[in-house]
């Protein structure tokens, strides 16, 4: 009989352990299994009990849907642009806040305030501001000449992405404030000093010493930024519901209509699967161009 | 050290106790294990309950049926009307609960659908043209053997009678109407005074003609579904426009249509007006409802529904409402229904019946029709009621003209999954016509090609 302590084994971390194991199993390992399961099946929602095997049928189907091209080049638009502006954004707004001056604390809670506000109210919030009728960013657009006064951005193929952009920003650049911002108070203040000693410019300040100096929290950034943009739904949805003509349909609105809208839960779960490799890769292969690199560092 | 040395000499029996005690005196392992032994007896006690709780109605305890519908928490007429025909329901049958689940239109299919897989569907549900894809998953029971289908054929509306048996490839009717609608043109009359315009329009050019003198500064022509993305409301215009032209998106075989002469045209007739600046953009029913109710908006094609929804926006317009025939080279009023039905899983179907009928009964469809809204049951409309209603809404009367021949907006023999498929191509592609000048035949033979490739 096996033993606590005494003995070979040792089983007592196991059981600690397994409370946390048990809940991973339930709500991660077993959905993703199930999920796999369904995209190789002819599954519709509301006809579970009559799935039958149909192989990679769901697959094929996915990448030769004439939505296709336009869903990998929404995505890859949507999660390119977001994450890199997002970055810039919150990079800008940490320099300014890690800087000592009068009501810097107001200051800090007033630029972290979007991240609060939630998705659904964030939507209203530049539906309002965006609308061709009565939007202020139309308004003041068109008095410096730049667009007609009924511009509709998010009826536009060209903008409507932009539009859905400009509210992503809004929301998450505090996350890159806070976290960019905590990244700066941890580069010593010698290596300014000493550079200023040297005639160090503010320009190569920032890029020699800041920039460097928040590498580590840069890539853990960036693989945040990344996957939350790749999983986003709520805001696109809400924006333009895929729209004009599937121009903003990224995978995720794409999952959505195919299993909520059409119920082929089966394909669904197949682009589901597409979604779920796609991030697993871009983790893998970010981990071993940028962070093993810095670890081994 | 004694204490140590005694365990140790019993270690070699290996029990799991002598391990323990290598940690605690007897007294606070003997404690221990008192305390935990009450705290499992304790949470299996609570675990039983829980599962046990609510597994089976006694006997003497109420028959509860579920019934969500968006109605409820509508606000205004229609949540009045639901509530008072549930409570007097329910007054009639003291036995019978009806559990009310409050769900807005916008979420209620997700909720039902996904309640449906789970295993956890309601016991009676309201559907429209989606009542096929129900039918088809066999999720819902034919009411052939539980309502009085003499009622029914006597004296409800062809959207009863020849819609919804047409929705069941058994040919059984599914589904029991509470209310119909029809899309009619509407119009303030002293917005057309304020512009000039004597009379509605009597055909298509005049319709142009009206729209471009109705618009100002403030104000828009027309109105139709601009949204992007949105073609689940887009269908409604483009159904409107479609059939009021003589056409339909979809054939007797379920096929769809959508290359047809009447898609094409009703397409490029929405266009022009987009084109023309006379119909506001970015708008779904709900913003132009309230624009034209606000005098933002001088004509819609819509439901009677409409005129409640905008005394709430602007009273004047309880006095300041008007309807007029279709400006088009046919009468073909697009129209629906919606109706209760109740699903195989229902463990109460007798009762789930007597509610459905008891909504769709003499009084309540009378209480609809005095909201104002459209009833089912058109044997209601006596010369006395039809004279009060008139009497009392004028623009009514061309309402009650169509409550016989409105044609369903959507294909009836099409497939339930294949139709809400073919809506979203038809969408895509009017998206393309507005938003990026696609030709419109170019854009409809490019999505009628893409919906045939659903056709099984």
């Amino acid at each position: 009989m096996t033993k606590l302590r005494t003995g070979k084994i040792d089983i007592s971390p196991y059981l600690f352990i397994l409370p946390s194991l048990l809940i991973m199993v339930a709500f991660l390992i077993f959905p993703i299994a199930r999920a796999l399961q369904l995209s190789l099946t002819d599954t519709r929602l509301l006809e579970i009990s009559k799935a039958k095997f149909n192989g990679f049928d769901n697959y094929r189907a996915f990448f030769s849907d004439s939505s296709f091209g336009r869903v990998v080049l929404a995505t890859l638009s949507y999660v390119v642009a977001g994450v890199s502006l997002t970055y810039i954004l919150g990079l800008f707004t940490a320099s300014i806040v890690n800087k000592p001056f009068w009501g810097k604390g107001f200051v800090r809670t007033i630029l972290i305030l979007p991240w609060v506000v939630p998705s659904v109210v964030l939507v209203i919030i530049w539906k309002w501001m965006l609308s061709s009728r009565y939007g202020v960013i139309n308004f003041f657009l068109h008095e410096i000449g730049l667009i007609p006064i009924d511009f509709s951005w998010l009826s536009n193929p060209r903008f409507a992405m932009c539009a859905i952009i400009l509210a992503t920003i809004w929301k998450q650049y505090p996350l890159g404030l806070l976290i960019l911002l905590a990244g700066m108070q941890s580069i010593p203040k010698e290596l300014y000093e000493a550079a200023s000693v040297d005639g160090a410019t503010a320009f190569q300040k920032f890029f020699l010493i800041t920039i460097p100096g928040l590498r580590y929290v840069t890539t853990v950034l960036i693989l945040l930024l990344t996957i939350w943009h790749f999983g986003n739904f709520v805001i696109i949805w809400l924006m333009t519901r895929g729209g004009p003509s599937d121009i903003t349909a990224t995978f995720t609105i794409f999952t959505y209509l195919t299993t909520f809208k059409f119920h082929k839960l089966g394909m669904g779960a197949s682009i589901g699967t597409v979604i779920f490799i796609i991030s697993l890769l871009f983790t893998v292969i970010y981990y071993i161009l940028f962070v093993r690199k810095l670890v081994r560092v | 050290m004694e204490w140590r040395k005694e365990n140790e000499q019993t270690a070699s029996h290996g029990t799991r106790e002598v391990g323990i005690k290598h940690f605690f005196t007897v007294e606070e392992y003997e404690m221990k294990r008192q305390f935990t032994c009450i705290l499992c007896i304790a949470l299996m006690v609570f675990t039983v309950n829980l599962f046990a709780a609510g597994t089976t109605e006694k006997s003497t305890e109420k028959v509860t049926i579920r019934y969500p519908h968006w109605f409820f928490g509508h606000g205004g007429n229609f949540e009045q009307w639901i509530n008072g025909a549930v409570d007097g329901f329910e007054k009639k049958y003291p036995n019978v609960h009806v559990e009310r689940e409050q769900v807005p239109y916008d979420t209620y299919w997700d909720k039902l659908d996904t309640g449906l897989a789970s295993g956890n569907p309601p016991d009676v549900a309201a559907f429209w043209f989606n009542l096929r894809k129900y039918i088809e998953a066999g999720a819902l029971m034919p009411l052939n053997d539980l309502i009085d289908m003499n009622d029914v054929n006597k004296n409800f509306s062809p959207f009863q009678t020849k819609s919804i048996p047409e929705a069941a490839p058994d040919g059984k009717t599914y589904g029991l109407a509470f209310d119909t609608g029809f899309y009619l043109p509407m119009y303030r009359p002293s917005v057309f005074r304020s512009a000039g315009i004597a009379k509605y329009a009597t055909n298509l050019d005049e319709f142009f003609t009206q729209s471009q003198k109705l618009m100002t500064k403030d104000r828009y022509g027309y109105a139709f579904v601009t949204q992007a993305g949105n073609w689940g409301e887009q269908i409604i215009n483009l159904s409107t426009w479609t059939i009021a032209l003589g056409g339909h998106w979809g054939d007797t075989k379920g096929r769809p249509t959508l290359d047809s002469k009447e898609v094409i045209q009703a397409v490029t007739y929405l266009k022009k007006l987009f084109d023309m600046g006379a119909v506001p953009k970015d708008v779904a029913h709900g913003d132009f409802r309230k624009m034209f109710a606000t005098g933002h908006v001088g004509t819609l094609i819509d439901g009677v529904w409409v005129y409640g929804l905008a005394n709430g926006w602007d009273p004047e317009t309880k006095t300041d409402f008007a309807t007029a025939p279709l400006p088009f080279p046919t009468q073909r009023v697009a129209g629906f229904y919606e109706c209760n039905s109740i699903f195989k899983a229902c463990k109460h179907p007798k009762e789930a019946a007597a509610l459905i009928q008891f909504i769709s009964n003499d009084e309540q469809q009378q209480k609809i029709a005095e909201m104002p809204h459209f009833p089912a049951r058109t044997s209601i409309f006596t010369p006395a009621l039809k004279k009060a209603l008139i009497e009392r809404w004028p623009w009514y009367a061309e309402y009650i003209n169509h409550a016989g021949n409105g044609v369903p907006m959507s294909p009836l023999s099409m497939g339930g999954e294949q139709m809400v498929e073919t809506q979203k191509i038809w969408g895509k592609y009017f998206d393309k016509v507005l938003f990026e000048n696609m030709d419109p035949k170019e854009a409809m033979t490019v999505a009628q090609k893409e919906a045939m490739a659903l056709v099984k």
